[in-house]
């Protein structure tokens, strides 16, 4: 029999919210070449509005390339326009890929939203 | 007596399909008994490979033929698309590269460096006679 998860689609989800000092772009499901754009739609609006950004992965449940070079794109646009962006890791095998690509240190994880949270706060209280 | 079964699946070379590889990969290594991380690692890779082949690999308008070939404990994933197919390595690395202590991220192969984590071999075969392309993964299943 086949472990849990590695069978069927878990459709593609992503929705921002704003919170005080920034938007939270909450991604579930399966990231990858057919669903990326939704994500870059939601991660381009935050960052023309000119707002730091949490990507919330915490219940995604398939990562591959496509979406993790979508996040390295938009990191280094924030960067550009002084803006940081935190990354919520998923757990299991999409967050592994995280460190398989050695993308751990090359964004800013964080196990839970609080955390990115704080990172972005802090990130607005210096920049002022 | 050869023991090896293949399955077979065509896809639409299209991003909407691969999910449909993906699974495939994962029901066909089920059933041969891989570890659930040896099928994680092994959806990603198969997902890696039709995503390059889609975005970069393949003529328009033609599908990719996914063939499953299982041995005991290993599976071997052939994935033939017509077109020009894609590059394992870098075009151009400067001599004396291997020295760097960590090489420059090239985020635009990370898909291949994926795979190549991922599973135990990735080999690519082109037959420019024909036009075709093949990408084929090997996975092993360690016991224990």
């Amino acid at each position: 029999m086949l472990a849990g998860g590695s069978g069927g689609v878990i459709p593609f989800r992503c929705e921002a919210t704003e919170v005080p000092g920034a938007t939270v772009v909450r991604a579930t499901g399966e990231l990858e070449l057919a669903t990326v754009g939704d994500l870059e739609k939601a991660l381009d609006a935050a960052v023309r509005a000119g707002r730091h950004v949490a990507v919330d992965l915490s219940e995604l449940s398939y990562l591959d390339s496509t979406g993790l070079r979508a996040l390295i794109t938009y990191s280094q646009l924030c960067h550009a326009q002084r803006l940081r962006l935190a990354v919520v890791t998923p757990a299991g095998a999409p967050g592994k890929l995280f460190r398989t690509s050695g993308l751990d240190r090359r964004l800013p994880l964080f196990d839970s939203l609080d955390a990115a949270l704080q990172f972005l706060r802090e990130g607005s209280a210096s920049s002022q | 007596m050869d023991t090896a079964e293949t399955v077979e699946v065509t896809i639409p070379a299209r991003a909407e399909f691969v999910s449909v590889a993906r699974l495939t990969a994962a029901v066909v290594a089920g059933r041969q008994g891989f570890t659930y991380d040896e099928i994680e690692d092994l959806k990603i890779a198969v997902g890696e490979a039709c995503t390059s082949l889609i975005v970069s690999g393949t003529t328009p308008g033609h599908p990719l033929r996914i063939r499953f070939r299982t041995e005991p404990n290993l599976l071997e994933i052939g994935i033939a698309a017509r077109g020009a197919g894609i590059a394992l390595h870098a075009p151009s690395r400067p001599a004396g590269g291997a020295s760097d202590p960590e090489p420059p991220f090239d985020e635009s192969r990370l898909g291949i460096f994926l795979m190549q984590c991922l599973v135990d071999a990735v080999e690519t075969r082109r037959d420019d006679a024909f036009g075709t392309f093949e990408l084929r993964l090997v996975k092993r299943h360690h016991e224990g």
